[in-house]
């Protein structure tokens, strides 16, 4: 049995090029070191992280095109812990683009707009995700959902794993978890506040909204909460009251990236150990710090996460 | 070439039909997954049969076909196509080959080589102990991955 299924409705394939003087209305080569493609998309990521942890994984989700094929064959080649099982869509999958420009620090992007899917996909997708769930003790469902799927399927796709007493996480922005809440509620439920600072539909200002947010998730069935909180800090939730995680070391912002995913990857690599509620939260929470210590994408060790345990605090705050 | 097995050249991938789709879907997934046959699976995911675009063909053609050496003997060329047409919306179980042949992670290349050179298969479904689709493996990934363990091995 394989102990994840990582859906990531929504991939990408990132391309990074790095050209430094890099000038627009002109020719600009990019030498063959500085060109990187690397399959993305939340889901992915957390499957990609989960693997580097020696858990195996299948991904699930929606790819189409060339730069779906493209996206399917770099995956193939990061691991053979993650198996993936997509459902075919006639649109191209998202592209996201990156010029790094390391002279004069800028960074232009250039992201696809991203595929329709059709009700034939959904439903395709619906069938084999039904199967595939039973394969797995765990199931992570991250990140944007491509036009043509409903905000619900969240909501769906948990109704369906608890059907077979599956363990669920997700971490989503606000118009997926409102919508998505009414139909069914996962385990652990991560905000992902990149993008937007709602949290059910409003921004959140004093630490005592965002308790209050974390208690009103917990009513309404979810096991843990994780309320990202100024960046840095978060709010987190269980039946037994409200902590704020906070780091001991300064945190370098530019180093932020992929510490969400980490984050959730390490939460699920701690419950398959069978660590619950808020030291799950701990332990990825230390990986989310450990993680911001250095640049670059790979996640940390498991000795890293160990010695950063000691360096994060959870205040008890209700 | 013995010493590997099929867990170190199969594609980890589990992309699959159910009997109950119709002719028209499987063509359409195969034309956008680039694949030339497909495991058929149940609920369980156990691999139940095996469909390629060879089974498909042949179903569109008169059952005494297999018997002819040449196509020449065929009433009509259009016949393929109308025929095609009629089968489109039917369940795709129907065409399948059964019973499948499966491999296991841990049988050798050498096995593989020769289900593949005997019974012509351009693909093998991968099974686990309870016949649980693992993935699948390929003429071309048996190739590539000899040919580079065979450059390994020179240096």
């Amino acid at each position: 049995m394989k102990s994840v299924l990582a859906v990531c409705l929504n991939p990408a394939l990132d391309r990074e090029f790095v050209i430094d003087n890099f000038k627009i209305d002109k020719l600009n080569v990019v030498p063959n070191e500085k060109n990187k493609m690397t399959p993305g998309g939340k889901g992915v990521n957390v499957a990609v992280i989960l693997s580097k942890y020696n858990i195996p994984s299948i991904v699930t989700g929606f790819i189409g095109g060339y730069v779906g094929n493209v996206l399917l064959s770099e995956l193939r080649k990061i691991d053979s812990l993650i198996s993936t099982s997509f459902v075919h869509i006639s649109d191209e999958t998202r592209e996201n683009i990156a010029i790094a420009d390391t002279v004069n620090h800028t960074l232009t992007e250039i992201n696809s707009e991203g595929p329709v899917v059709d009700l034939h996909s959904i439903e395709a997708f619906l069938k084999r995700y039904e199967v595939l769930v039973q394969q797995v003790k765990t199931v992570v469902i991250s990140g944007s959902i491509p036009r043509g799927v409903p905000n619900s399927i969240y909501g769906e796709l948990t109704k369906i794993a608890k059907r077979y007493n599956k363990t669920v996480f997700w971490e989503a922005r606000d118009e997926i978890i409102l919508e998505s809440m009414k139909i069914a509620f996962p385990d652990v439920l991560k905000y992902d506040l990149r993008r937007s600072e709602k949290i059910l539909g409003n921004i959140l200002n004093t630490e005592k909204e965002y308790v209050e947010a974390t208690k009103e998730f917990i009513k309404k069935g979810a096991r843990l909460v994780i309320l990202s909180y100024k960046t840095v800090f978060d709010f987190v939730g269980t039946v037994d009251g409200v902590w704020k995680f906070s780091p001991k070391v300064n945190i370098d912002h530019s180093y932020l990236l992929g510490a969400g995913d980490t984050f959730v990857a390490s939460m699920i690599m701690a419950q398959l150990e069978g660590k619950c509620c808020v030291d799950m939260a701990r332990y990825g929470y230390a990986a989310a710090v450990a993680k911001t210590s250095y640049m670059g994408k790979e996640p940390p060790s498991r000795q890293q996460i160990e010695e950063y345990l000691s360096l994060v605090s959870s205040e008890r705050v209700e | 070439m013995e010493t590997m097995k099929v867990r170190d050249v199969m594609t980890y991938d589990l992309t699959f039909v159910f009997e109950n789709e119709t002719v028209e879907q499987v063509i359409d997934l195969l034309d956008k997954a680039g694949m030339s046959g497909i495991p058929v699976v149940d609920t369980d995911l156990k691999v139940v049969g095996f469909i390629s675009e060879e089974d498909i063909i042949r179903a569109c053609l008169p059952s005494y076909f297999n018997l002819l050496q040449t196509a020449a003997f065929l009433p009509d060329t259009n016949l393929v196509l109308s025929n095609l047409k009629k089968i489109s919306r039917d369940p795709i179980g129907k065409y399948v080959t059964k019973p499948v042949f499966t491999v296991k992670p841990s049988d050798t290349l050498l096995y593989v080589a020769d289900a593949f050179m005997r019974k012509n298969y351009k693909m093998i479904p991968v099974v686990d102990d309870n016949n649980v689709l693992l993935g699948v493996v390929t003429r071309l990934s048996v190739l590539k991955n000899a040919i580079q363990k065979n450059s390994v091995v020179n240096k």
